[in-house]
Formats: C-alpha cells, structure tokens, sequence
C-alpha cells in the first residue's frame, strides 16, 4: 500500500479546521462558559447520533422487508 | 487468560477519515477500527470531539453531510461518548497549556489530552503526528499526569496501533 501522508487526508485537514474553531471558542473560555458549549454541543450532537442509528435500524427492517 | 481490555480514545481525525469514502485515509482507518473492535477494545470520544462535531454544523451542507458519516462511525463500531467533568477537563488543559505543551494555537488538542487522560485512556488515537501522536508531545503530557497522579497515556496513529493490536493481541 502506498503511503500516504496526512495532509493527503480529508479527514485530517476539516479536522484541523474545526480544532481551530474550538481553540478560538474556548481558549479564553471561564468554566460557566465552557460548561455552556459543551452543554449547547451535547444537546444538539447527542440527539443527533441516536436518529443517526434508528434511521440506519429502519432502513435495515425495510430493506429486509421486516 | 482474558484479554485485557483497552479504552482507545478517537480523536476527530480518525472519525472524519473513517466517515468518508474518498478520504485516502479512510481503507487504513476501517481497518484500524475493525481491529480495534476485534481485539475487543472499548472505543470512546469525550465532549471536546462532540465540540469539534458541533462546528460541522455551521459549514453549510458539507458539513451536515460530513456530520452524518462521523455519527454513523460512531454508532457502526459502538463507540460511545463518555461524560466529562469540564471543569476537570479544561483545568488539566490549562495546566498543560502553562507547561508549554504546545501553544495555545492548538488549545483544541490539550483539551483532547485532559479528556482523554481524566477518562482513563490507554491511548489517544489521530491521524496528526506532529501535534498529538507526537513521542515529545505525549511525553510533556505525561510528566504533568505523573506530577498529578493521573494515568499515562500513550498517543499513537492508527497505524501504529493496527500494528501492535496485530502483533500484540490477535
């Protein structure tokens, strides 16, 4: 396999991208602040992964026929 | 004998490159994931990932679309998001930021090492080596773990950690 070198990766580069967003969000952040984007964080990404996993579970049952 | 079983803490890297098809990491990194679950080793991520998955959010359609993948990743191979103590974790953070671990440019990655460290990880997983699967790097986060009596932690790519689960494990 060839070897390919990070900054090759899509994956690397947007994820660089968003640690500078949380740098800048949070470097100065006072703990009540950063309590708050985590909390702002959970209450959208959480919700998000379980409808992530039930839309996946019912397009198995449909395309099983179930 | 029962194999120890490992707590691998994923950074946004991983998850990204896993997400998406195109990504030139993205065969390397299922592989890895595949034999982490393999090896019967918990996978996790902590709220400083669940930040960075926010900002997605705020990238137009890109975004959501990477969104959806990088969750899809997480529900695939069971990785589950652990409950931090925030204060704890960006306290830790900025203790290693005033030990120069690296510089506040990259606060984001101290607040995966705190998470990850106040988890009790065995190892933090990313595709950067420069800034966090980094011996130097690793090695200023532990000295300070030690001086506090936290867990070491190793920080390693996927890759490496294919590697020793490979030649360690299976």
């Amino acid at each position: 396999m060839p070897k390919v070198r990070e900054e090759e990766s899509l994956g690397f580069l947007l994820d660089e991208k968003l640690k500078e967003f949380v740098t800048k969000n949070t470097l100065k952040a006072k703990k009540e602040e950063y309590e708050e984007q985590v909390a702002i964080a959970k209450e959208v990404i959480l919700p998000l992964v379980k409808a992530v996993e039930r839309s996946k579970k019912i397009v198995r049952m449909l395309l099983l026929g179930g | 004998m029962a194999r120890e079983e490992k707590v691998v803490y994923l950074d946004g890297s991983v998850l990204l490159a896993a997400a998406a098809l195109e990504d030139k990491l993205h065969d390397e990194t299922v592989e890895f994931l595949k034999l982490v679950e393999q090896a019967d080793w918990k996978m996790i991520i902590g709220t400083p990932i669940l930040l960075e998955l926010e900002q997605l959010l705020y990238l137009g359609d890109m975004g959501w679309f990477r969104l959806r993948h990088a969750l899809s990743v997480l529900s695939k191979y069971n990785v589950k998001v652990v409950e931090d103590n925030h204060e704890e974790v960006l306290k830790l953070a900025k203790t290693y930021l005033e030990e120069d671990v690296l510089s506040e440019k990259y606060f984001a990655n101290l607040l995966i090492f705190a998470s990850a460290t106040l988890a009790e990880a065995d190892y933090v997983v990313s595709w950067d080596s420069r800034r966090m699967a980094n011996k130097s790097v690793v090695t200023a986060v532990n000295r300070i773990n030690i001086n506090r009596k936290l867990k070491e932690i190793e920080a390693v790519t996927p890759k490496r950690l294919s590697q020793i689960i490979k030649e360690e494990v299976l």
